[in-house]
């Protein structure tokens, strides 16, 4: 996931963006007499860092996204659902951006939401004595950078303004159509401004905390549980589930505690299934029918410090990239429910193609690595691979230190650290030298080619000290590339360029792996940070 | 007596104090602070000084030591910098209490059951009873709790399904019974074999033969004089394994999904939680010296010949 | 290391830790070449000892004979159930179990064993001179003892680790850089002993004190002082020899303890660096698995059980051997 979205310029003409599509309704196909008399949905999941779509970053915007609603949602398909916008008008220079609202929207204690509630919600976001981190969703509005880093006093200089009661417009610093794939973003959700100035950091606490989405939230005993129950007085369809209850895991066990409840028949859906599990499940009769890999908009990959010696040259990362073999190592990690990739981006981001990838065989990964001057490996210095101590990356390292043996007979010491070391110790890369790394892969925000190749590079968050002149040109032209056509084209000529030279080797995309219980249906899945829609669920009779 | 216990009180505080200081500066000396970005988490570079100067980590050293002791002589422990919002006093409030009551029925469990199987096990020497226990409380101590835990999971609740796979719902639950027997069973263990070597060395003293000689049987001698003796060695391990019991139970409650204090540390100290942590070590570190403190004064009434001035 | 690993050089050692054998008198000499006649004479101390002995050879010699490299992965054999191939079947990476197994041994009883010396030197002595001098020294060594123990051990292990994990096998070598070689050669093992040697002596250090208050106000170690015995000679004549039993009780607990408690770090991810396999790491690797394929926990955790059960008789018998109680007798 990244959050920094900066040095992206864009133009954008467009009259009205055709943005404009029709709420549609989730197709039914289950008859609504075979629904269960008790719509209670039960889950495992960890216990949210915040409520507060203010401040949630992390893993608790999913459950944040039950409890609220921000403008409109842009779905799998590309579609977009309207939810607490009605539309959205671009002027012709592409600065300001105008939301008109819809005036039926609630907040579950009847008060409606109006603009000046996004408006509040919005600069609260930003306020540094708020100090979220989600802060910088917001840097391409006007006056947000010097608003959040202190230096902009008057949050009136902000370019959010709230017209009216329902229109709500936005003024960029720069044109920024990438906006359009966060606007709807959980981290831009509104909060009500009368219930946070009433009870201050209490105010998402149960029987204080008031939300605009469909369930509301009936009791929350930290750690332990969380109840939501639908909201009565919704603007739209109300969903069919009557009441969520979550039950609050420890972080570390999360998937084992999930996948055992799921298992004793505890809850109707479970998240995730433990590796050394997937067999079992696979085989069993019943199980496997249950089980589905929903594809995120996510890998994983290795970076080198393309910087030094030996990593300065070309057919040495192209040695190390083509002696992995990604089937292998997905089988290993994930008994193939991972997806393997040889290309870092994954679909949806433009300059996605997996014809890029490298055309040589693993046979050529020696070869290569010969021409470098190190055949057989003889004479390659000593070198490390880094990797924090989360999601599998022990075990991909030892299986990269493998076949790097075998295939090039080269052994990679490897290097485990606690996942804080860790990040303390990337960060430190910027200047200074290293081998490679692994981390916990990379999740798009929102679905933009920016999110991926202009943080990685031209931001340089990824530290791989790769300066390729002709790429770093293309990405910077592409961002504010006004004709799509156009913009697609010189992405996916980056893309090529990114592939051949490989700064970073992609190796899988991530999946999520769901169980869902039969009985459960139309529960939808978001590629994109991998979001569950509880709103269309229903339970079946069982 | 009394000065002695007033002394020991007074000790608490010069040791509280070293405690602090080591944590302060360890804590600071780890690589990695609270906001470097986790796995999924990187933190624009403004956003995370304005989190600095919010929890005012830009303040000098000395600064921060000084402002965050004299916060906790108030009572106030600081905000957590994981759980927004929430105070490390609330944290505390919430979760010590689960497990404080998870400790004392796991210590409750084990001395309860470890002191008479050590005994019997003692009187019993190596006959088959003894020899049988003992091989039990080599497999109950070399079995890592969360092992016990998990296969106790597997087996009493995905597969026979008596008792749910996780979570908590009190002391006197279903929930219970699994973190319960799998946090005391190593100190059940433990406690058996120190109660079992401690009554083996009184049955040979002098005195216990000699009311052996006197025709008493041997269930009296043991009751009447051994016991009482062979309690000291138990009481001061007992007092080891429940201040153990009480602040190391992380593994337990991690897999049984039991929110106690020390899971809640654990993921402090991984987070970084400054506060968190230090507010959590001091608490623990005040419970482990009354512990300690009760095991003193419990020689001198186990013992006549211990003497406190 | 490995030379440490032998039960014969464990059988041993623990008087010498504070007692030098130059300066023991004639009396005690006896007394050792006593307790080790006794502790021949028992069957089942000198089977574990001899468990130990052949474990410990086996964890020396074992890559000579092996049938798999530990670190060699069979990616298409994920798993598999023990069979002639692999007689206690493999790993998630398809590794072979019983390689591992052997070579988690080395790293297991090095880990028991060294880290319970350090814990029982440290332990015993302060624990002697605690309960023996009273008065401040004894007050100044508890109130250490009381700040390192109200230490939460995780807490303490966790920094010390990062600490020394940064230091000895960063990308920038510190000041630890000259153990660097070491602490790679013993697959990162270094920090683990100093983490447990620095959190682990306290629980001895407080049986032993608790034991020798009770000691010394005994008829035997007055009389001994009022007949102007001094210190040196009390403690080594009469507290130490006395002690011996629980400590001994604590010593056999201790090494698989410390064996554990590097199963516990490996469940965190703070144990031995890979591809090298400890016990402790296999059980936590195994523990995930084990609702699947609970072959691959058995091994590891049945190896632990037996050396335990192994350590556990031998101190019983030295315990038995070396009572001054039923010397008297």
């Amino acid at each position: 996931m990244s959050w920094r979205s900066t040095s992206v310029g864009f133009m954008v003409v467009g009259v009205v963006v055709a943005l404009v599509i029709p709420v549609f309704a989730t197709p039914r196909p289950v008859s609504q007499v075979n629904l269960a008399s008790d719509q209670t949905l039960r889950m495992v999941i960890r216990e949210p860092t915040s409520m507060d779509p203010n401040l949630a970053g992390d893993h608790s915007i999913w459950y944040v996204d039950q409890v609220f609603e921000g403008l409109y949602k842009i779905l799998d398909d590309g579609n977009v659902r309207w939810l607490g916008a009605k539309s959205m008008e671009i002027s012709k220079d592409g600065l300001t951006w105008t939301f008109r609202l819809n005036p039926a929207a609630r907040w579950s204690d009847g008060k409606p939401v109006t603009a000046s509630d996004y408006e509040w919600s919005w600069k609260r976001a930003m306020d540094p004595k708020l100090a979220s981190d989600v802060a910088s969703f917001y840097v391409a509005i006007k006056g947000a950078d010097d608003y959040i880093s202190g230096k902009l006093k008057d949050s009136s200089q902000i370019g959010i303004k709230a017209l009216d009661a329902y229109t709500l417009q936005v003024t960029m610093a720069e044109p920024a159509p990438y906006f359009r794939a966060v606007a709807g973003l959980t981290y831009l959700y509104p909060v009500p401004r009368h219930v946070v100035e009433k009870y201050g950091d209490k105010w998402t606490e149960a029987g204080n905390i008031v939300g605009n989405g469909v369930f509301t939230m009936q009791s929350w005993k930290h750690d332990q549980e969380m109840v939501l129950v639908r909201n009565e007085s919704y603007w739209g369809k109300r969903p069919t589930l009557q009441k969520v209850i979550f039950r609050i895991a420890p972080a570390g066990e999360l998937c084992g505690a999930d996948f055992r409840a799921y298992e004793a028949n505890e809850t109707d859906f479970a998240m995730c299934v433990p590796t050394a599990d997937i067999d079992r499940v696979m085989r069993h009769p019943q199980m496997s029918k249950e089980l589905t890999a929903e594809l995120l908009s996510a890998s994983q990959f290795l970076v080198f410090d393309t910087g030094r010696a030996p990593w300065n040259d070309a057919r040495v990362r192209q040695a190390f990239n083509l002696a992995i073999d990604r089937e292998k190592v997905v089988r290993a990690l994930s008994r193939g429910l991972f997806k393997p990739t040889k290309v870092l981006v994954p679909p949806g981001i433009q300059g996605y193609d997996p014809g890029h990838a490298l055309q040589m065989t693993a046979a050529d990964a020696g070869r290569l690595l010969g021409e470098a001057g190190y055949a057989g490996g003889r004479g390659f210095p000593d070198f490390k691979l880094t990797a924090p101590d989360i999601r599998g990356n022990r075990t991909l390292a030892e299986l990269l230190q493998q076949m790097w043996k075998e295939t090039l007979g080269v052994t990679a010491q490897i290097e485990i650290m606690e996942p804080k070391a860790f990040s303390a110790w990337r960060s430190a890369r910027k200047n200074q030298p290293f081998d490679m790394y692994t981390r916990g892969g990379w999740w798009s925000d929102y679905e933009d080619p920016t999110n991926w190749y202009n943080i990685f590079f031209v931001d340089g968050w990824l530290n791989s000290h790769w300066q390729h002149e002709q790429f770093l040109q293309l990405v910077k032209a592409a961002a504010p590339e006004l004709n799509k056509a156009k913009r697609i084209a010189l992405y996916d000529q980056a893309d090529r360029i990114l592939e051949r030279e490989s700064p970073t080797i992609g190796l899988w995309y991530f999946t999520d792996y769901w169980m869902r219980k039969p009985w459960l249906k139309d529960l939808q899945h978001t590629r994109i940070l991998g979001f569950f829609w509880l709103r269309d669920a229903v339970i079946l009779a069982h | 007596m009394r000065g002695y216990v007033l002394r020991r009180l007074l000790a608490l505080i010069p040791t509280l104090l070293l405690i602090y200081t080591i944590v302060f500066f360890l804590m600071r000396a780890t690589p990695g602070g609270p906001w470097d970005e986790t796995g999924t988490r990187p933190v624009f570079p403004e956003v995370k000084a304005n989190l600095m100067k919010k929890y005012h980590l830009t303040d000098p050293l000395w600064k921060q030591y000084v402002d965050y002791l004299a916060g906790a002589l108030h009572g106030d422990l600081g905000p957590s910098y994981r759980q927004r919002g929430r105070t490390v006093n609330e944290i505390i409030a919430d979760f010590f209490p689960i497990s404080l009551r998870l400790g004392l029925a796991a210590m409750a469990v084990a001395i309860g059951c470890g002191v008479p199987l050590g005994f019997l096990a003692a009187v019993r020497q190596d006959t088959r009873v003894d020899r049988g226990l003992m091989f039990l409380a080599v497999i109950g101590i070399s079995t890592p709790s969360f092992v016990v835990a998990t296969v106790l999971i597997v087996v009493f609740g995905v597969y026979l399904r008596w008792v749910p796979t996780s979570g908590w719902a009190g002391l006197l639950s279903r929930q219970a019974l699994i973190p319960v027997f799998a946090l005391a069973l190593w100190p059940l263990a433990a406690v058996a074999r120190y109660a079992r070597s401690s009554m083996l060395d009184v049955i040979r003293a002098d005195y216990v033969r000699t009311a052996k000689a006197k025709g008493l049987r041997e269930l009296a001698i043991v009751v009447r004089h051994a016991a009482k003796n062979a309690l000291i060695p138990v009481v001061t391990i007992a007092g080891v394994y429940l201040a153990f019991v009480v602040t190391g139970s992380f593994y337990v409650e991690s897999v049984t999904g039991v929110p106690g204090l020390g899971r809640y540390l654990v993921l402090s100290i991984s987070a970084r939680d400054y506060p968190v942590i230090m507010g959590t070590t001091l608490l623990l570190a005040i419970i482990v010296m009354v512990v300690n403190l009760i095991v003193d004064l419990s020689y001198a009434l186990l013992d006549p010949r211990i003497r406190y001035e | 290391m490995s030379e440490r690993i032998s039960g014969e050089s464990r059988a041993r050692p623990q008087p010498q830790i504070v007692s030098p054998p130059g300066r023991r008198s004639s009396v005690s000499r006896g007394f050792w070449t006593d307790a080790w006649r006794r502790l021949v004479r028992n069957p089942l101390a000198m089977a574990s000892l001899s468990f130990l002995s052949f474990l410990a050879l086996l964890a020396v010699v074992a890559p000579v004979f092996l049938p798999y490299s530990h670190e060699k992965q069979d990616l298409l054999a994920l798993y598999a159930s023990p069979s002639a191939a692999h007689w206690l079947g493999t790993d998630h990476l398809g590794r072979d179990l019983l390689s591992r197994l052997l070579i988690g041994a080395r790293i297991s009883l090095t880990v028991g064993l060294v880290a319970e010396c350090i814990i029982i030197s440290i332990g015993t002595a302060l624990g002697l001179v605690a309960g023996y001098s009273g008065g401040w020294v004894d007050s100044l060594i508890m109130r250490v003892v009381d700040a390192l123990y109200a230490f939460p051990d995780l807490l303490l292990i966790i920094i010390v680790m990062s600490y020394l994990k940064a230091q000895l096998g960063g990308s920038t070598l510190g000041w630890l850089a000259p153990f660097a070689g070491m602490n790679k050669a013993l697959g990162g093992l270094l920090g683990v002993f100093i983490a447990l040697g620095l959190t682990s002596w306290l629980t001895t250090c407080r049986l032993v004190r608790g034991q020798v208050l009770s000691l010394r106000e005994r008829e035997y170690v007055e009389a001994a002082r009022a007949l102007g015995a001094g210190s040196g000679h009390v403690i080594r004549a009469h507290l130490l020899p006395n002690t011996l039993g629980p400590i001994l009780v604590a010593a056999t607990l201790g090494v698989p303890n410390a064996i554990l408690l590097e199963a516990s770090l490996s469940f965190i991810g703070l144990g031995v660096d890979p591809p090298m396999p400890s016990w402790g790491l296999m059980i936590s690797e195994g523990v995930q698995a084990v609702q699947s394929y609970p072959h691959v926990i058995l091994a590891p955790a049945i190896a632990v059980s037996l050396t335990l059960l192994a350590f556990n008789f031998l101190g019983d018998g030295l315990r038995d051997a070396l009572d001054p109680l039923l010397k008297r007798a």
